[in-house]
């Protein structure tokens, strides 16, 4: 059998970086073939490539054995040769129903859309690969699940032969992870290829045919799944053997450090966010708060750090009343807060590391003399310390920010966060999105704060993650605190069915 | 075939900053001389007039300076709101309100010796531009209300209360044809230089530019008003007062616009008079904060170029014939190009063969 997809030799650079060194790669019809390696490691821009985004510096893409003229290789054209992509962040209009955006989709859609035509072929893509979803549902009504169906329907109904899926399962609950598996299975026993992104090896284990592992760009290799095994695997993408297995010191928890009492928030829609949560995380202690996004995750973090005022209920740090906190407040009080958005609110995303570094101290009297002028020097040199400590990469001292990648970046806001010396520390979706190095560095960081006494709350959508930190693990659902367990008495199945509300179906 | 194809920048020199706005003004330059080509004059020609006409002799500098003194401060005062990611669009009214608060000081406290009555007419016009700017600012703070909209619409608010003014409570009843005040009495009016018209303005806004560049590079609250500017979720995460922040830029640079305004009457213009208050200056002053790029020293040589562009096209009225469009069709061309180019910095363009 022929390859659908050839790509051979790419090569692309982009300024400083070469992001792809003659990288081969190819898909047969009908395989899930799986595209695996750290973050960095190019699968995105490899992805990007083929479906038309960026331009290749060198090489060739050959589609059904023809070659393709790569100065004309667009993202039009990657369509029209069936190579679609389903997008991490759903490109989806929320006020408008599946249907539009089905119909808004297609290209080749009259002035007045036959409507019922789409609808006919929705419910068959529905039947075929158990696609199943309501037509006339607005967008914004639907679970992540649901809608990434959507995105994939989306992506059939131009015809394509080949799906890209950018870590589909990354916002995915278990189950719903398991249902979308079926599904990919489906689409490739009816010839359908899908390329299939991501840095998990068991569920890369579980569906893939093939596996292509990059590494920094470079190609590392191709191989069966029949053939391999997840420590090999872990070991072509990271080039030396990895333990994720966090060492733990023994639970042995001491005082309450935060004690909220039957708070409530509203979220930016003004809905309720939080519903009465009550929770207490002690000294020495990792509290894992599981959840579909969406459920007061972030209110919760944003209430303890201050960022979101209360409407109900009590807050107290070690035995303090913080119940009007402020961003000010939760940082005198010794709260560190590792933010999801890293660049849009972890960093000053345009200055160089100094400015991020100094954040949250630059008042102190080492930074500013007399509070008012700034000693440069001493930042300097602070910064220096910590990029040497925490072993951040960085072109420069000056150059922006955002230029880092995922790792180094959390580094910094680590190492700000950290030399704080927090009593209490709210990591938001600390490893997402990282490499497994980095995830392994921001874990034992976490841990070690853990150990030093710190009360930690942590808030992540990965279970193993929760399962392998965490003491104590909480399900927060619609704002509420469903049940709270030790870790051991726990399992992923048992958070999953608690996170999507499934205890509540039962009581 | 070529064609052009735009791609992002990952990373960009710090050169550019430097190079496009100059590679822009030259651009700008050769469009601009297509507008003298078609009336009929020789472009190279046209632009030796102009600068000659505002640098070629002393008395052409001293224009050019005086020219460019409103500019340094309508100039700096959005300069401080760039940095912040505010937008001022307000700085004419600002300076409106700024000669009208001088005024006022001017009329009340004439008896006053001039150590008193400037540094009166300064706080007064500082608190009027100051006030301007303070609406927006609580608008936006408090009810997320666009500054770009407040501001300029409370222009209009300021020039037609000035007019007002001066054609009501405050003209000068010597002359009740002229919509105009009476002269300020001598102690409220500055020094003016070497005989020409240039006055103690230009100093005081060269001062200013340099302490507003070291509180930009060298605080604790030019830091915090950059995070502002930067990121207002990650100033709000560090812990700044962001709105309490935005409201203080806002009605600083609303002062700075003000005493710019102050020092246009008090130096130059010695009373309010209709027409005879700002040349557009609150509006180039956006020119010139977008030129320098939010850098105060940089603001210092924008608003030269300006000020010589001002000049030299009124020389050009003068030698070639051209009517004031002329000259503002270039200015905004100028602005036209160096905003095109600033895309330059972040996406490059590259020929690539079909």
């Amino acid at each position: 059998m022929n390859p659908y997809v050839e790509l051979k030799h790419i090569t692309k650079r982009f300024p400083g970086v070469l992001a792809l060194d003659a990288v081969n790669f190819d898909v047969m019809p009908g395989e899930i073939h799986a595209l695996l390696g750290e973050n960095g490691a190019g699968k995105t821009v490899l992805t990007n490539i083929l479906s038309g985004r960026y331009d290749l510096d060198e090489g060739e893409i050959i589609i059904q054995g023809e070659k393709i003229n790569s100065a004309k290789w667009s993202a039009r054209s990657a369509l029209d040769q069936g190579i679609g992509m389903v997008y991490q962040d759903f490109m989806l209009v929320e006020e408008h129903t599946v249907l539009e955006n089905i119909a808004l989709a297609d290209l080749s859609i009259p002035f007045i859309p036959d409507f019922d035509q789409i609808r006919k072929t929705i419910e068959e893509f529905g039947k075929k690969y158990q696609l199943e979803v309501d037509p006339d549902v607005k967008i914004w009504q639907l679970s992540v699940g649901e809608k990434q169906r959507v995105e994939i329907i989306k992506a059939l109904m131009h015809g394509s032969k080949i799906l890209i899926m950018d870590e589909p399962t990354a916002v995915l609950t278990p189950q719903e992870a398991e249902k979308l598996f079926k599904i990919v299975k489906k689409l490739a026993k009816e010839g359908t290829s899908i390329i299939f992104i991501s840095h998990k090896l068991p569920e890369v284990f579980a569906i893939c045919d093939r596996i292509t592992v990059l590494r920094k760009g470079e190609y590392i290799g191709t191989v069966n799944v029949k053939d391999t095994n997840e420590k090999d695997l872990a070991k072509m993408m990271v080039g030396r053997e990895v333990f994720l297995q966090t060492e733990k010191a023994e639970y042995n928890p001491g005082q309450p450090v935060i004690e909220l009492n039957k708070v409530s928030a509203l979220s930016d829609r003004r809905t309720q966010a939080l519903n009465n949560l009550s929770l207490t995380v002690r000294k020495g202690e990792i509290f894992g708060l599981a959840g579909v996004s969406g459920n007061g995750q972030k209110e919760l973090a944003e209430v303890i750090t201050g960022l979101r005022p209360i409407t109900n209920g009590r807050i107290h740090i070690n035995g303090n009343d913080i119940t009007d906190n402020t961003p000010r407040k939760a940082i005198k009080e010794g709260i560190g807060h590792i933010p999801d958005d890293r660049i849009g609110m972890g960093v000053v995303p345009d200055l160089g590391i100094p400015k991020s570094m100094v954040l949250k101290n630059y008042r102190e009297s080492r930074f500013s003399f007399k509070g008012i002028f700034l000693r440069k020097n001493e930042i300097i040199n602070y910064t220096q310390n910590l990029i040497k400590k925490f072993n951040i990469k960085i072109s420069g001292m000056a150059s922006p920010v955002k230029l880092l990648s995922g790792g180094n970046l959390q580094k910094v806001i680590l190492a700000r966060e950290i030399s704080e010396e927090p009593c209490m520390m709210v990591a938001v979706h600390p490893t997402q999105g990282l490499d497994i190095g980095a995830t392994e560095f921001v874990r034992d960081a976490l841990e070690e704060q853990r150990i030093k006494g710190a009360a930690i709350l942590l808030i992540s959508e990965d279970l193993e993650e929760l399962m392998a930190v965490s003491d104590r693990i909480g399900v927060i659902y619609e704002g509420e605190m469903v049940d709270i367990m030790l870790t051991r008495d726990t399992t992923i199945e048992d958070l999953g069915l608690k996170m999507t509300g499934g205890s509540h179906v039962a009581a | 075939m070529w064609r052009l194809k735009i791609e992002k920048r990952l990373s960009y020199n710090k050169w550019l900053d430097y190079l496009v706005p100059v590679a822009s003004m030259f651009l700008a330059l050769i469009a601009g001389s297509f507008v003298f080509w078609i009336n009929g004059a020789n472009p190279l020609e046209a632009y030796k007039e102009m600068f000659l006409g505002a640098f070629g002799d002393g008395y052409a500098w001293s224009e050019t300076l005086v020219q460019a003194t409103p500019l340094l401060f309508t100039g700096l005062a959005i300069s401080l709101t760039l940095r912040t990611l505010l937008w001022n669009i307000g700085a004419e009214g600002q300076f409106f309100m700024g000669a009208m608060g001088a005024t006022w000081a001017a009329q009340y406290f004439s008896q006053q010796p001039p150590w008193i009555l400037i540094p009166l007419l300064m706080i007064s016009s500082m608190v009027a531009g100051g006030l301007w700017g303070l609406p927006p600012a609580i608008l936006k703070t408090r009810l997320k209300v666009n500054e770009i909209l407040t501001t300029l619409l409370l222009n209009y608010v300021a020039i037609f209360f000035v007019n007002y003014l001066l054609y009501g409570p405050w003209k000068d009843p010597m002359y009740p044809g002229f919509p105009q005040t009476p002269r300020y009495p001598d102690a409220a009016i500055l020094t003016q230089f070497f005989n020409t018209r240039l006055h103690t303005g230009i100093i005081i806004g060269l001062v200013l530019a340099v302490v507003l560049y070291v509180l930009y590079k060298k605080t604790g609250w030019g830091y915090k008003i950059q995070v502002i500017g930067q990121s207002r979720k990650t100033a709000k995460y560090a812990g700044i007062r962001v709105n309490r922040n935005i409201i203080r830029v806002l009605v600083i640079s609303g002062a700075i616009a003000g005493l710019g305004g102050m020092l246009q009457i008090s130096g130059l213009q010695h009373k309010l008079r209709l027409g005879g208050i700002s040349n557009n200056y609150g509006y180039t002053g956006i020119i010139v904060a977008f030129l320098a790029n939010g850098n105060p020293l940089a603001v210092i040589l924008v608003a030269l170029f300006m000020g010589a562009l001002l000049v030299g096209g009124d020389s050009l009225q003068i030698t070639m014939g051209f009517g004031k469009g002329v000259v503002h069709m270039f200015e905004g061309m100028v602005l036209f190009f160096v905003l095109a180019g600033e895309s330059l910095k972040r996406y490059k363009i590259r020929w690539v063969k079909k």
